[in-house]
């Protein structure tokens, strides 16, 4: 268990170009001898591609909520008005 | 498990309050700016938010990233993507073939994105997905994690979570 996590925190080091020079040269070195080696650092990779995504389209809906309030809510009608009357007028 | 949803629901309601406010603040003028050069409500929305989100993503776990008043960095954002939007628009005008051929890009590369993320869902679990983000996306400082990681044991909890994902 502990040898994988040290694998895991090297790769993310130098995904997020965080490593040593030495360490990051010893990922991309094996990287080209060693396949699965290869294959667990692009997966790694899209691991974080994942959460980045997630985390982006629950921001997402977070400040669509939020938009929602202001133009439904009836104490929020100064302000609603204050932008719409920008749409209004021509 | 406790802890994890207290923190979750804390980080949430903090985001609400600073989203609120930005978008109290700001709104109103970028809206204005946008109306002005002919757009609709729906376009200063859309433009609006994906500024916040821009925003959002520059000050997470770096509050120093910006020197200037929120406001005038997210209208900044708002300005740049309004013209970029209107730039884009003019090209896709001349060039339909690429305009296509950019959204046939798009799908290759948002769908796998999304499959993984149903797929993850489903094996990891989405609480494990959610303290992910928690820690990777709105970078909250460790030490919050550090009653976490306490009272499940999980010294490296992101980098086994991280491992599970990978499999």
């Amino acid at each position: 268990m502990r040898t994988l996590l040290n694998e895991v925190k090297l790769i993310e080091e130098h995904l997020f170009g965080n490593a040593e020079t030495g360490d990051s040269l010893v990922v991309e070195a094996t990287r080209l001898i060693d396949s699965s080696f290869d294959q667990k650092v692009k997966q790694q990779a899209i691991a974080y591609d994942v959460v980045n995504c997630y985390g982006r389209e629950r921001l997402r809906h977070e400040i669509d909520a939020v938009h929602r309030q202001l133009f439904t809510q009836h104490k929020h009608r100064g302000f609603a008005l204050k932008v719409l009357k920008w749409f209004t007028i021509k | 498990m406790e802890e994890a949803t207290d923190l979750l629901a804390d980080a949430a309601l903090k985001r609400q309050l600073l989203f609120m406010q930005l978008y109290k603040k700001t709104f109103p003028n970028a809206a204005k700016y946008i109306a002005k050069r002919g757009g609709s409500f729906e376009e200063a929305k859309d433009v609006f938010q994906d500024a916040l989100i821009a925003y959002y993503e520059k000050i997470n776990g770096n509050p120093e990233a910006v020197t200037t008043e929120p406001q005038a960095y997210i209208m900044g954002i708002v300005k740049h993507l309004w013209s970029r939007k209107f730039g884009d628009d003019i090209k896709q005008q001349r060039l339909m073939g690429g305009a296509l051929l950019n959204a046939i890009d798009d799908d290759a590369t948002q769908g796998p994105a999304l499959h993984q993320i149903t797929r993850l869902v489903a094996s990891a679990g989405e609480r494990c997905l959610q303290l992910l983000t928690a820690f990777y996306y709105d970078k909250l400082p460790a030490k919050n994690f550090r009653k976490l990681l306490v009272t499940t044991q999980n010294i490296r909890l992101p980098y086994k979570s991280i491992s599970a994902l990978r499999k």
